[in-house]
């Protein structure tokens, strides 16, 4: 019913905002081949803002601009399902992500780029947080046992056993439920004496067996703010935070303190989507982010160990960062396993969503 | 149909191109992003509708989720229909403090003000410290992180949207109607309930339908205000998109939700009139 001219209006448009779309995509690829060239234009980092993304630009982003020339932007944006909406389509704006082992950093995961280690220093990842096909170790941090001061002073709680004793250590404890307890149920599997070597397949019933005389004392939380906002305030007495938003909160003189006790370590990775705009100005922002010269520089803004494992820490910083503060047997870091997680994932979140909801 | 698009006398090609900007908006901005999310749900047959509906916690978040409309609902119409009416029957100086303040509230961020409750509803929050000093309790009262916090945060943030609707049907009623009727001999209450109130109810439908099915979508202030216990749909469809990247079950349940909306929009069209619903008929109609 339309009239012919307005139809071919719209057809011609739509091709048109088509043909854009493609030629910007296209346009780019012929730099990204060429490697060892002099780099320019920009880099898009996709993070994820607050504390965290500060730090980065300035440990980073901003130094590698200075040393390159090349524009480092940080996109504060990042979600696994918008990174993977823009592999999916096609239609990639993000040249770095900072992603998870969730994410699935293999062979597998074909939208996102080979890590080219002519240019990452991928031998120098022989610790604990391997590279992966994928992905580059970029921070490691980890979830603590954290407690308000003014309600233990001195004397809080020190591990996972402590923070189910409720009798002892009384008040409400702020712990994320969003992941299913990921590395919590660990904690508090061992706590309850299950070996280290036979935590897998992880007993979720029992470890909500073992949650459950604390249920009403749990407060949910959602985000990595919300631990450190509730164990200040009091409102929790203890909780499981990220432990540099601990030190920053007690830097800042809020009653809040951390033990490092079986403290639950992870890594967040650098990655890049196969369809990158940028590919080689990628590769070299995340081998400068990677570099055992550069990989400490995050822990003079946000004290998260290196990703890699050779990277120096400036001395005062040595008490606060996960990596060089591992206790031994019982107080040894905690690894939650990955490839167990990635595959059980979804039934463990309904099992505890159930248990949540009851 | 035909008519309508001639009503002002211009010819059919003058008012497509007067629409042509807004449709092309729509189609490309929602219709086509629809389009890639109904295809994603159906990428396997319907087995991703039967991987959500296997879901207990999406059952039970759509169970949650219509609570939440419902309690949400009601509450906007009992504390918006006697705002609107004071609004359209006050004198021209409290009516338009009513409308100014209303307004506000509008205006602000639906991010602001879901943080906002979240201040005056923590454990240590404005409302417990006051509870607390007063000596009416000695622990505070568990209010944020309950479903009668997400009620209150929601309620607060639609209620605009009802006392808007019913404030547009009551202005269009003479209030002529009502003195009538208490010349008649009717008691004022009599008055209202026998007159005013019957020709306002549709204002009052339309306004609980807009509410209804905002609601059914919320997600924001659930996340910040409600119990990891309550989840509610949109909250689901974030766990399957980004916590397991089942985009493929997240889109379906986004399916279902637009599938429950044209549903309740459908039965609603039956009661009030399709022109109604769609909020383009209120002002002849009443009129």
């Amino acid at each position: 019913m339309i009239p012919h001219r307005i139809a071919a209006a719209t057809a011609a448009t739509i091709a048109a905002l088509i043909a854009l779309t493609a030629c910007s995509s296209s346009s780019d690829t012929p730099s990204a081949t060429t490697s060892g060239a002099a780099l320019s234009g920009e880099v898009t980092f996709a993070g994820y803002g607050g504390a965290g993304g500060d730090a980065i630009t300035s440990a980073w982003l901003d130094p590698f601009s200075q040393a390159t020339g090349v524009d480092a932007i940080l996109d504060p944006s990042m979600d696994n399902s918008k990174l993977l909406q823009m592999i999916e389509s096609g239609n990639v704006t993000w040249d770095v992500a900072e992603a998870g082992l969730d994410f699935g950093l293999t062979e597998k995961n074909t939208g996102l780029a080979d890590i080219d280690c002519t240019i990452v220093e991928c031998d120098a990842f022989d610790g604990r947080w391997p590279v992966t096909a994928k992905g580059v170790p970029m921070f490691v941090y980890s979830t603590v046992v954290t407690y308000n001061t003014d309600t233990f002073a001195t004397s809080g709680p020190k591990n996972w056993k402590d923070f189910l004793d409720t009798k002892t250590y009384p008040g409400k404890r702020a712990i994320n439920a969003g992941e299913g307890f990921f590395g919590l149920a660990e904690a508090v599997l061992i706590a309850d004496g299950v070996s280290r070597d036979q935590l897998y397949p992880l007993d979720i019933d029992r470890a909500l067996k073992l949650l459950d005389p604390i249920k009403s004392d749990l407060i949910f939380i959602t985000s990595g703010a919300e631990c450190i906002d509730l164990v200040t305030s009091g409102e929790a007495t203890v909780g499981a935070c990220y432990n540099a938003r601990v030190t920053k909160a007690a830097a800042e003189g809020k009653p809040i303190a951390m033990s490092w006790d079986a403290q639950i370590q992870s890594a967040d990775y650098v990655t890049i989507p196969a369809k990158s705009p940028n590919l080689a100005n990628a590769m070299a922002l995340v081998a400068y982010i990677t570099s055992t010269e550069h990989s400490g520089d995050l822990v003079n803004y946000l004290t998260y160990g290196p990703g890699n494992p050779h990277a120096k820490i400036p001395a005062d910083k040595l008490a606060d960062v996960p990596t060089s503060n591992e206790g031994e047997g019982d107080a040894a870091p905690i690894i939650p396993d990955f490839d167990w997680w990635n595959e059980n994932r979804e039934h463990v979140l309904e099992t505890v969503s159930a248990w949540v909801a009851s | 149909m035909g008519g309508i698009l001639t009503h002002d006398g211009g010819g059919r090609r003058w008012w497509i191109s007067v629409g042509l900007l807004g449709l092309l908006f729509v189609v490309l901005a929602l219709i086509l992003p629809l389009a890639i999310v109904v295809q994603r749900a159906f990428d396997s047959g319907f087995d991703n509708f039967a991987a959500a509906l296997a879901s207990a916690s999406f059952v039970r978040s759509i169970s949650n989720t219509a609570n939440l409309a419902v309690t949400v609902t009601l509450s906007c119409a009992v504390i918006g229909y006697p705002y609107a009416y004071a609004m359209a029957r006050s004198g021209p100086v409290l009516s338009r403090i009513l409308m100014i303040a209303l307004m506000l509230s509008f205006w602000t961020s639906l991010l602001v003000r879901s943080y906002a409750w979240q201040v005056l509803l923590n454990d240590t929050g404005l409302i417990n410290t006051l509870l607390q000093s007063l000596g009416i309790t000695d622990h505070p009262i568990p209010l944020i992180r309950t479903p009668l916090a997400t009620l209150i945060g929601m309620t607060h943030i639609l209620v605009p949207f009802t006392v808007l609707a019913i404030y547009a049907q009551l202005r269009g009623i003479s209030p002529d109607l009502a003195i009538a009727a208490r010349g008649l001999g009717a008691s004022r209450a009599r008055a209202f309930w026998s007159v005013t109130f019957p020709l306002s109810i549709p204002g009052l439908a339309a306004g609980a339908l807009l509410v209804f099915v905002l609601t059914l979508g919320f997600y924001i202030t659930p996340q910040l205000l409600g119990g990891a216990g309550n989840q509610v749909i949109g909250q689901s469809i974030v766990e399957q998109t980004n916590t397991l990247l089942n985009t493929g079950v997240g889109s379906a349940m986004a399916v279902l939700l637009l599938a429950a909306v044209v549903v309740v929009l459908a039965v609603a069209a039956r009661f009030l009139g399709l022109g109604r619903v769609l909020g383009i008929a209120t002002e002849r109609n009443s009129a």
